[in-house]
């Protein structure tokens, strides 16, 4: 048993930052990035009658579609990590999150479906689950697992 | 769970941080266990009890050993 087990390892975030998260945040600000910018464009042709810019949204909306498969991914990975606690606490919100996306949007589709609710735009989902995972963040945490 | 990790750790001097490098996890797992917030799995108990070289039942207390064993029946 050593003595002192940092002396094998000084870099305290070396196992915990990899290459995983690197990717991880890449993904997450290449998809976001694009992704608000896109919403802007929707709200600017939605609301005030802007022409699209059409090839800048098409590439765009490429952008955003592989940042956010990336993103996917690199999460998927990050939740296979060694850290039983850290995924412990991720798994919870994104289970969490993604449930109460689905419902929403189900409920939505279905008001919509007998004319109580405007139409909605499933380019939202994506906002709504970081939103719900973001307002999970104070009660889902490392002091309140 | 009830443990004695954070006893066993500050008697060797060690930070959270050193333990849960070589535990493999973060500074924050190694806190909740100490705190009492996280249950380690199996795995971890064993690996925990292991680096201090105690065995399990002397890290962790087995809140079913008691005198109501019988109740588990």
């Amino acid at each position: 048993m050593p003595a002192s087990p940092a002396a094998a390892q000084p870099n305290v975030l070396a196992p915990f930052f990899t290459w995983k998260h690197g990717a991880y945040l890449w993904s997450i600000a290449v998809a976001i990035g694009s992704y608000v910018t896109l919403m802007l464009d929707w709200v600017a042709h939605r609301f005030f009658q802007l022409p699209p810019v059409t090839e800048f949204v098409q590439v765009l909306t490429v952008i955003c579609c592989v940042g956010m498969a990336a993103h996917v991914v690199t999460m998927l990975l990050i939740m296979r990590s060694n850290d039983e606690f850290i995924r412990s606490l991720t798994g919870k919100r994104v289970t969490i999150a993604a449930f109460a996306t689905f419902g929403l949007l189900t409920i939505w589709g279905l008001l919509e479906n007998i004319g109580w609710a405007p139409p909605f735009t499933l380019m939202f989902a994506y906002a709504l689950f970081l939103l719900v995972h973001t307002l999970l963040v104070p009660f889902i945490n490392a002091d309140r697992p | 769970m009830k443990n004695k990790v954070r006893a066993l750790r500050t008697e060797r001097g060690w930070t959270q941080e050193e333990l849960g490098l070589e535990l493999g996890v973060s500074r924050q797992a190694v806190n909740a266990i100490e705190t009492e917030k996280h249950d380690p799995s199996l795995s971890l108990a064993f690996r925990i009890a292991a680096l201090f070289g105690e065995g399990v039942e002397s890290v962790f207390e087995n809140p079913y050993r008691s005198s109501k064993r019988r109740d588990l029946r």
